[in-house]
Parts: structure tokens; C-alpha cells; sequence
């Protein structure tokens, strides 16, 4: 691996994130509720975890 | 999701609402990517009666008989948390007016403009709300001149001017 600044990984690493978002802001509607349906099964296992209410997930067909 | 938005265009076309359309976070979802919500914010302009006494319930009964149940303020229906909300502004209502034809799956339904969402979650003002418009502009094609005249036609270009002076 290339020696680089601290500032030049994380700006690299910040970039990287930044094309990922836009990456996933273009996906298909349905592939986004199915995303949002594994969060939301996500959110559930943390909620159990620090005992607040779970969310209904969604059932998609 | 298709089985819910093809319920709701049931109840538009069974004439129990003027006309609905998708708001809120799952809206954003057809604009940016995909974030973590509970329900699906159906916005729906209703016919106003001789009585001008407004009521949800013939609209609750005809969900009912397609299986919805109530949650609280909520309504499980064909596996979807689903909030109806009546317009309740002219912001609102011109959002549910002007909204987008959009499609999920094999169904149509309609979705809220996204310089309409971000009017609306500027309006609304909490720190989620906030969060939205953040990332609206970031990943969403805005028209920056339709979004201008909504700020301007509701009041809003303070609240956008303090909105984009915050650190």
C-alpha cells in the first residue's frame, strides 16, 4: 500500500461513502423496500437489545 | 407495498378521497436512498361534505373490509404500517395536487414532488425533518426555481434562509 496522509485516507474513505449513497439513491424502488425491510428487522434487534418497542416490519410480496 | 398502494388507489377511485398521494419518508425514498421508517405517510385530500364535518370513518370501514386493522394511529394494511393523513394546509394540499405518477412494481400510485417534501419537512421543522432535507439536496434533482416559488407562495423563505445558515 501507497504511503498517504491520514487526511488523504479518510478523504478517500469519505469519497467512497459519498459515491456508495448516490449509488444507492439510484437504485429500483423495490429493491429500496426490500432494503428498508431489512432495516427495519435491523432496528428490531437493537430495540430488543435496549428494551424500547419493536417496529412493524413490512411484509412485502 | 403493491397489494397497500393498490388498496389506496381503490379508495380513490371508490371516491372516498378526492385524490391521495405518497409523503414523507418512504416519498424520499423515489428521490434518495432508502433510510429506516415505520410507516408509509399516505396524504389524502378529502371531499368536503355539505356538513363541512370532516370524518375518516367511512374511509377507516372501507379499509376495514379489505383487512386493515388499527394500530393506534396507524393502520396495518396488506402488510404495511400505513398513517392516512388528511391535508391539513394549503402546502399540503398543493402537494397532494400536484404529486407525481410513480410505479411499484406492477402497481401506480403517486408520490409527492420533491421540492414539495422539502417545503413540508421544512414547515414541520424537527430534527428528522431536518435530516431529510439534508438529504434531499445531497442525492435528489431538485428544481431549485419550483422550489423557490413553494418557499415563496407558503411563507418559507426565512425558515430556508435560517435553515441554510445553520452550521
Amino acid at each position: 500500500m501507497n504511503a498517504s496522509s491520514p487526511a488523504t485516507i479518510a478523504g478517500e474513505i469519505f469519497q467512497g461513502k459519498a459515491r456508495s449513497r448516490k449509488a444507492a439513491a439510484a437504485l429500483p424502488i423495490e429493491e429500496k423496500l426490500r432494503r428498508l425491510v431489512e432495516m427495519q428487522r435491523r432496528a428490531n434487534q437493537i430495540r430488543r437489545g435496549v428494551a424500547r418497542p419493536l417496529m412493524r416490519v413490512w411484509e412485502l410480496a | 407495498m403493491e397489494a397497500t398502494l393498490a388498496i389506496l388507489n381503490e379508495l380513490e377511485a371508490a371516491g372516498l378521497v378526492e385524490r391521495y398521494a405518497i409523503g414523507g419518508a418512504m416519498a424520499g425514498f423515489f428521490y434518495a436512498e432508502a433510510v429506516v421508517t415505520e410507516d408509509l405517510d399516505a396524504f389524502v385530500l378529502l371531499k368536503t361534505p355539505a356538513s363541512g364535518v370532516i370524518t375518516l370513518t367511512a374511509i377507516y370501514d372501507f379499509l376495514k373490509q379489505r383487512g386493515a386493522t388499527v394500530e393506534r394511529e396507524h393502520l396495518w394494511l396488506a402488510g404495511t404500517l400505513v398513517q392516512l393523513i388528511p391535508t391539513f394546509d394549503a402546502l399540503t394540499e398543493e402537494a397532494v395536487r400536484e404529486a407525481v405518477d410513480q410505479t411499484v412494481g406492477q402497481v401506480k400510485t403517486r408520490v409527492m414532488r420533491v421540492e414539495h417534501l422539502i417545503a413540508i419537512a421544512l414547515k414541520t421543522g424537527r430534527a428528522k425533518d431536518h435530516a431529510r432535507i439534508a438529504l434531499l439536496l445531497d442525492e435528489a434533482a431538485i428544481e431549485g426555481g419550483r422550489l423557490q416559488e413553494i418557499l415563496h407562495r407558503h411563507g418559507l423563505q426565512d425558515r430556508w434562509k435560517k435553515f441554510n445558515l445553520k452550521p
